[in-house]
């Protein structure tokens, strides 16, 4: 056994009622890290292209990497991973608070769950007693309820548990998972993978520490960044105010998505849904996650107007730009209803945004009437109708139902006209960053792994001028907003990078935003580890991680073809600070080909495969594409 | 001569809306900054006239400048 992985994976087949151990080498870890980059490995090796993602051969993973073990700032994050119900494509999304951590502490790696439960059960793993157990009698619970109900049943307050809710259970391609009431792996649709497997929630604890290569060395470093990070949180005011901080800012530079994407300035309702005031209007406090000195998620309290009394977690500046400005809905207390709503029936606020701002569009255009929405009248800004619709979603229930498997699908029975108007892509909706304003994040979002993404590829934050990997020649030097500079050499970086922080897996909060130097993260991995990585093995290994992805997308047809942008994304806003701007996205994606030495139909050659040592997973290009 | 500055920095005491600051002559960036009691490397991103600029640009009579903290993803 290596310093600060387990080596091994717990295997639980739902089918089959069997629970397995599996021996995971060195050589993995050191290729994969871990988390997102060993998820990958599964599912390259044990799945084959072209699998129902809500089918019995789906696998789900839910993965650690060398930070769950120590106490390290950023080190609550963790990864589930699957084939995507919502793109078809290689699926992943990351949530915080104690998973991971308590995963680990129980003496894994991975978690893989396999096959499908003829009966709707949860999985109660505490060190090594692993159970099955019966979820009949919470089968139907909002993903809240169903924590606190595992708990209690199992009598145990400390218990971690990822859950999901009703969206879950009935294969809404949106459902996300729930983690301790309090975080959300939101994107691409995993909570519908656990539904398909009748699997309500898993509960974790665990008593065990993974050795350490130098504990020492280790806690020193962790606490030197921990005050560090605690103190530009506090300067910066991220800490008081979480990522509502960032409204103003970016609707200021047209980052914000407004009316579906068709607006251009919002200045005033910015500011309304925004911090400062969301801190005061919501009484909002930090609530970090297990060891977080940052402390981004809103603890939040709205005792009027009754209507909107409520107490829990507030909504992150993404739910504020896809349920707020995106649906022109200025009133923050609504947002945190609807924020709430999504939580609770467990689906995914980003593309629910998605699915409510297409609608309003749809009915304004005409492509919608009452006679379909069954009275609802779609109007912009319109709370009620934003909360009616998100139950309507969520539990798959009257009109919002057509949105069961996401916006772009939805589109389709509604006009075809309507398709364009689905800002997405391959399927995954943008979160509320536009690359019209950061034109790297065209090329980022169209090549991303699992579809429009400004995490998998902090790219715009650079162009911003607030973030730089100087380890890896990012500098302010590197990539300009608005000009044609760099862009698929930045994006190309970042996805790595990227890849990289969620295989480790750390919280990209932590660099990006708190400015914990790259080279700190990877002498806290070599503290832990006792290898010897250098900047470049670091890199390599989230090229790695990302290439691999790419390689699981490529079974199943997503090629060239789908590496590209919907077209709202070329339509130049009339006023605000990014007038007349689009990306020059076809330069963009000629240079990204060329530098990651993919070939003109995005085919990842061969000579790269063995630059990464990915030679063992080359597919005939003739056998991806039907 | 006078500039309209508009300051996107969570932590000072200005709101975000556009005020006006009095300038001497050749100010830069970062004599404004410094007129309104903000450290330089709270500042990542400079725009005058809607145009990225750096923090030794000169700010001329009537020029509209907007600061910004650094803006991460969330």
């Amino acid at each position: 056994m290596n310093n600060g992985y387990w080596n091994k994976a717990l295997r639980v087949n739902l089918t089959m009622g069997t629970i397995s151990h599996q021996y995971v080498d060195d050589e993995a870890f050191k290729q994969f890290i871990g988390g997102a980059g060993l998820a990958t490995k599964i599912l390259l090796e044990e799945t084959i292209g072209k699998i129902n993602p809500l089918g019995e051969e789906n696998k789900l993973v839910f993965a650690c990497g060398p930070f769950q073990g120590p106490i390290v700032p950023g080190g609550a994050k963790w990864t589930v991973a699957a084939k995507s119900p919502l793109t078809g494509t290689w699926g992943e999304s990351a949530a915080g608070a104690g998973f991971g951590i308590s995963l680990k502490d129980a003496g894994y790696d991975l978690l893989i769950v396999e096959g499908k439960s003829d009966k709707p059960v949860y999985l109660n793993i505490v060190d090594d007693k692993v159970e099955i157990c019966d979820a009949r009698e919470i089968w139907g619970m909002d993903a809240f309820q169903a924590c606190d109900a595992i708990r209690s049943r199992e009598d145990d307050e400390k218990l971690s548990v990822a859950t999901i809710g009703p969206a879950g259970e009935k294969l809404v391609a949106l459902a996300c998972i729930a983690v301790d009431n309090h975080s959300f792996a939101g994107r691409c649709g995993l909570g519908a993978v656990m539904g398909s497997k009748n699997l309500k929630g898993v509960a974790v604890k665990g008593t065990k520490k993974v050795p350490l290569f130098d504990d020492e060395l280790l806690q020193s470093l962790s606490n030197k960044h921990s005050k560090q990070i605690y103190q530009s949180g506090k300067e910066s005011g991220f800490r008081e105010h979480g990522t509502p901080c960032m409204c103003t800012p970016v609707e200021a530079l047209g980052d914000m998505p407004i009316k579906n994407w068709t607006g251009d300035v919002w200045t005033e309702g910015a500011a309304k849904i925004g911090a400062p005031n969301y801190t005061e209007a919501l009484n909002a406090k930090p609530l970090p996650c297990k060891y977080c000195p940052l402390g981004c998620h809103r603890q939040i309290k709205i005792e009027d107007p009754e209507e909107y009394a409520m107490e829990g977690i507030g909504p992150e500046y993404e739910t504020l730009g896809m349920l707020g400005s995106n649906c022109l809905i200025d009133d923050p207390k609504a947002i945190a209803v609807g924020n709430d709503i999504c939580n609770r029936l467990g689906i995914d606020t980003i593309s629910a945004g998605t699915c409510i701002a297409f609608a309003m569009e749809c009915y304004e255009k005409g492509w919608l009437t009452k006679d379909q929405t069954g009275g609802l009248e779609l109007k912009w800004g319109d709370t009620r109708v934003m909360t009616e619709l998100l139950k309507q979603i969520g539990n798959r229930d009257g009109f919002g139902a057509i949105f069961a498997g996401g916006a772009l699908k939805a589109a389709a029975k509604i006009h075809p006209d309507s398709v364009e108007r689905v800002a997405h892509c391959k399927g995954l909706d943008f979160a509320a960053h536009d690359p019209r304003t950061n034109f790297s994040l065209a090329i980022n979002c169209a090549t991303g792994t699992r579809g429009a993404c400004h995490m998998r590829g902090m790219s715009g934050d650079v162009e911003m001028g607030g973030f730089f990997i100087p380890e890896l020649g990012i500098t302010s030097e590197t990539s300009e907003m608005f000009n044609d500079e760099n862009k698929a050499l930045l994006a190309i970086k970042l996805q790595d990078f990227a890849a990289l922080l969620n295989s480790l897996v750390l919280c990209a909060f932590m660099v990006d935003g708190a400015e914990m130097p790259f080279q700190a993260v990877m002498d806290m991995f070599n503290a832990i580890t006792g290898w010897k990585f250098s900047i470049e093995d670091f890199a390599k290994a989230g090229a790695r991680v990302f290439t691999a992805q790419r390689l699981i997308n490529l079974r199943d047809g997503f090629d060239a073809k789908t590496d590209n942008l919907p077209k709202v994304m070329f339509e130049a806003a009339k006023e605000g600070f990014r007038a007349g701007k689009v990306p020059n996205f076809q330069v963009y994606l000629k240079d990204y080909y060329l530098i990651r030495g993919w070939n003109e139909n995005g085919y990842v050659t061969q000579p790269v495969l063995d630059e990464l040592g990915l030679s063992a997973y080359y597919v005939d290009p003739g056998n991806w594409a039907e | 001569m006078k500039a309209r500055v508009r300051l996107f920095v969570p932590s000072s005491k200005y709101s975000t809306n556009f005020i006006d600051v009095d300038l001497e002559a050749e100010c830069t960036v970062n004599t404004l900054l410094e007129k309104l009691d903000i450290s330089p490397v709270q500042i990542s991103l400079v725009i005058i006239n809607g145009e990225q600029q750096r923090k030794n640009t000169i700010v001329n009579d009537g020029d509209e400048v907007i600061l910004f903290s650094p803006i991460t993803g969330g």
